[in-house]
């Protein structure tokens, strides 16, 4: 059996270990803990501020367009931070390439601006 | 700077969609529906001009790119499919209020994709190309918000899209760990150097087959097809049905014939049974089908069977090759040209066309229907379309790889479908229309530039040498 096949073998193990480990000590837990129910401590966690409506709630789709274009950006100083490391190395055409990386991003923001996205209602 | 030129033609398109979606902000509404098509098509056109290589054929950016008669032919294929399905939708997406800039431009950008799978001559380019192909196709499928029917079917194609890019980029991971390469040549050298097919390695091609496999629709993995295309709207349907196709064939055609062939006794085999099945139940199922779309979906599974039986037989070498590109491009004319026929019906507010909507379709609109009719008798292969000729050099080489029996299928496959794309004819020509229908209002784009696709269909099945010359030049890269 090759080397990869075994360190795979490490995995399972740990795997099963993990598993069975959880599995024994809530089992133990279930079984000798006491058990005294009061509203208090059936009602939702919040942090301790008392809980507001159900978890099911609506709430505005407007934030989806937003996560989308932090994300955008957010994956972009991704690329910015090894291109920084290696400016000096990189030279010229790394300047280049980011330039033009940067502004295909630059005219997505564009579009989203100029189509009234950034706008809240 | 050699390597910068290299991909002049994808660098140009995508300036043209960076340039529509400026456009469409900057000029007014009543300027852009014309200018936006116009600013795509000439910007891809110009793209098709600069596929004519200024480079010398060979490596670029280290080894990650390949610029051959291979990728010269796809990169025309894709840019005219992608001429052809923007000319086919400004009427539509105007009387749908579909945001035309960011149509055209997703369509850019999913031509960039499929471009790059073409030029990839590593494992890496090939994935980036591959999944900067099908996200805005995802985008493409959902483009009509307000649709229930367009949701489900961008979600649909989505998850299942992300599923199997995930089981293709697993296979990748294996193909590494047992070559230590995701170069091309250099997975292939190895393969040779170390012979028999090991236990992981099997796991790799096993999971690259049905990941490439779910991209294609072949069928047991092609659950999505149906939905996806019947649910976007139909003039992305018919970009669909062709772009990203052509595009899984190409990345089939790079990994397993070039990266891969050492293995060719292992998976051809399995291939040539996938197709079998493919085409056969694809044509089984279309023949239940109501709604004309949805028939045309199983029916574009099934074209998958004959294309995927031309790959299973690469060991009858260039012939083979030269049959898959060949195929793709007459399956890319008919099939673009097949859906965008329902856009007649469409433009009047159905959603595909049921069969009965279709009844007298030739006294309402003479020339579409005659448009619809040279396709459809293609994608039956009836000579003189290029759809026969494609059939035709389909079984050439499946013959000569010894697999007779799948030549039979394909025979018996063809006769089959020519029930359910005749039965449509049919009713077209020799079946009253319901009631008093009024002559439908042409849209003279889309019976333009369908009047040209069916005259290159017939024209091609008369003299189809040229082209079947350049597919043959364009195959002699693949084999080894």
């Amino acid at each position: 059996m090759p080397d990869y096949s075994l360190s795979y073998f490490y995995v399972l193990t740990f795997f099963v270990v993990g598993a069975v480990f959880v599995t024994v000590l809530l089992t133990i837990a279930r079984l000798v803990a006491p058990k005294k129910i009061t509203p208090e401590k059936l009602r939702t966690y919040e942090s301790g501020e008392e809980p507001i409506g159900q978890a099911w709630a609506r709430y505005p789709t407007h934030f989806y367009v937003f996560a989308l274009l932090f994300v955008v950006f957010d994956v972009e100083v991704i690329f910015l931070f090894p291109w920084a490391v290696l400016f000096r190395a990189l030279g010229g055409p790394g300047l280049v390439e980011m330039a033009v990386f940067i502004a295909i991003l630059a005219v997505g923001l564009y579009y989203a601006w100029k189509k009234d996205a950034l706008n809240w209602y | 700077m050699t390597d910068v030129a290299a991909v002049y033609p994808e660098i140009i398109v995508t300036i043209v969609a960076c340039l529509v979606l400026v456009g469409d902000t900057a000029l007014g509404r009543r300027r852009a529906t014309a200018a936006l098509p116009a600013i795509t098509v000439a910007g891809l056109a110009l793209a098709i001009v600069a596929t004519v290589t200024v480079v010398p054929l060979g490596h670029y950016f280290r080894g990650f790119v390949v610029v051959d008669a291979f990728t010269g032919f796809f990169r025309a294929v894709f840019l005219l499919l992608a001429i052809f399905a923007t000319l086919v939708s400004p009427e539509y997406l105007e009387r749908r209020r579909i945001p035309a800039g960011e149509y055209y431009a997703t369509i850019c950008f999913s031509t960039v994709g499929a471009m790059t799978i073409a030029l990839s001559s590593d494992l890496i380019t090939l994935f980036v190309g591959l999944e900067l192909m099908t996200i805005p196709i995802y985008v493409l499928a959902g483009i009509q918000r307000g649709d229930r029917y367009s949701n489900e079917a961008a979600l649909k194609y989505f998850l299942l899209g992300a599923f199997s890019s995930a089981l293709l980029l697993y296979g990748f991971a294996w193909l590494y760990g047992v070559t230590r390469a995701t170069d091309f040549a250099a997975i292939a050298s190895y393969l040779v150097a170390n012979g028999v097919a090991s236990g992981p390695t099997i796991v790799a091609l096993a999971l690259v087959t049905v990941g490439l496999g779910f991209k294609a629709a072949v069928v047991p993995f092609h659950q999505w097809t149906p939905d996806a295309y019947e649910g976007a709207p139909t003039p992305a349907t018919a970009f669909m049905s062709v772009g990203p196709k052509a595009a899984a064939f190409a990345a089939i055609l790079r990994v397993l014939v070039g990266a891969l062939g050492p293995l060719a006794v292992d998976w051809s085999i399995v291939i040539a049974v996938l197709a079998a099945v493919t085409m056969t139940a694809g044509n089984v199922v279309a023949l239940a089908q109501g709604n004309t779309k949805r028939m045309l979906a199983y029916s574009s599974i099934a074209h998958t069977g004959y294309i995927l039986a031309a790959v299973a037989a690469s060991r009858a070498g260039v012939s083979a090759g030269a049959a898959v590109l060949f195929y793709l491009f007459a399956y890319g004319l008919m099939n673009l040209g097949a859906f965008a026929c329902l856009l007649y019906v469409d433009l009047d507010g159905t959603r595909g066309a049921s069969l009965d909507e279709l009844n007298g379709f030739a006294r309402r609109e003479p020339l579409g229907a005659l448009a619809f009719a040279v396709f459809l008798v293609s994608l039956t292969g009836i000579p003189p379309t290029i759809g026969f000729i494609a059939k035709f050099y389909v079984i050439q080489p499946v013959l000569d790889a010894g697999l007779a029996w799948l030549a039979v299928v394909i025979a018996l496959n063809a006769v089959l479908a020519a029930f359910y794309y005749l039965r449509v004819v049919v009713r077209m020509y020799m079946y009253d229309p319901e009631g008093a229908v009024p002559r439908l209002v042409s849209p003279r784009l889309l019976s333009t530039s369908l009047g040209v696709a069916s005259a290159a269909v017939v024209i091609l099945g008369i003299v189809p040498n040229s082209l079947l010359e350049w597919a043959q030049r364009a195959a002699q890269p693949l084999v080894r």
